[in-house]
């Protein structure tokens, strides 16, 4: 298992397709059953956590997006978390729900991530989720 | 160490690194992935999962 950015997204930047802070994008969760194919090109239920828990299908939009121009350029975003949560996620899926629900980006957790009646957090990198160097 | 359980992870604070991978072009990079859980007032736990960032290829200049 690993994490990338899928094809789809490095074709999206040069064609002008993805603006990552004025679209809505959203992460979602995925099962153990989920894994990092670069050549995917959409969003799929298949394997994502079902609606229940806490969770809805789709995933949440990310707020508070931003892109920070430097010789490492960087897109950051607020922390995502889910409230009243009970479920165990093992990946996030980051995609362009403006753009077609295009693939962004896979991120592996490392194996099982659980909460029980509590809010699950994940928190960005203060590097950014995606960089360009 | 032993991996918290369930019931750890209710009666206290638990912090566990995990090891995953990224894909940087035709590499693959190790990465720490660490995860907080603190108790609550529900009887059960939040959780905190501390994320690497997700690199995309360097551009190259030909």
């Amino acid at each position: 298992m690993a994490s990338g950015i899928y094809n789809r997204f490095k074709a999206d930047l040069m064609n002008k397709v993805v603006d990552l802070e004025a679209d809505t994008i959203n992460v979602a969760l995925y099962d153990n059953s989920h894994a990092f194919t670069a050549t995917d090109t959409t969003y799929t239920t298949t394997n994502e956590l079902a609606t229940t828990g806490g969770y809805t299908q789709g995933g949440a939009a990310l707020a508070g997006k931003a892109v920070t121009e430097a010789a490492t350029t960087y897109w950051d975003a607020s922390d995502s978390s889910w409230t009243s949560a009970t479920f165990t996620a093992y990946h996030a899926v980051i995609y362009d729900n403006t753009a077609a629900d295009d693939l962004i980006c896979s991120i592996d957790f490392g194996g099982a991530q659980t909460v029980t009646s509590g809010t699950f957090t994940i928190q960005w990198h203060a590097n950014g989720i995606i960089s360009l160097a | 160490m032993a991996k918290a359980t369930e019931q750890d992870k209710k009666d206290k604070k638990t912090k566990e690194t995990s090891k995953a991978k990224i894909k940087f072009g035709d590499q693959e990079l190790d990465v720490d992935i660490v995860t907080e859980t603190t108790p609550n007032a529900a009887g059960g736990y939040d959780t905190v999962v501390n994320l690497p960032f997700c690199p995309i290829a360097a551009v190259k200049n030909n």
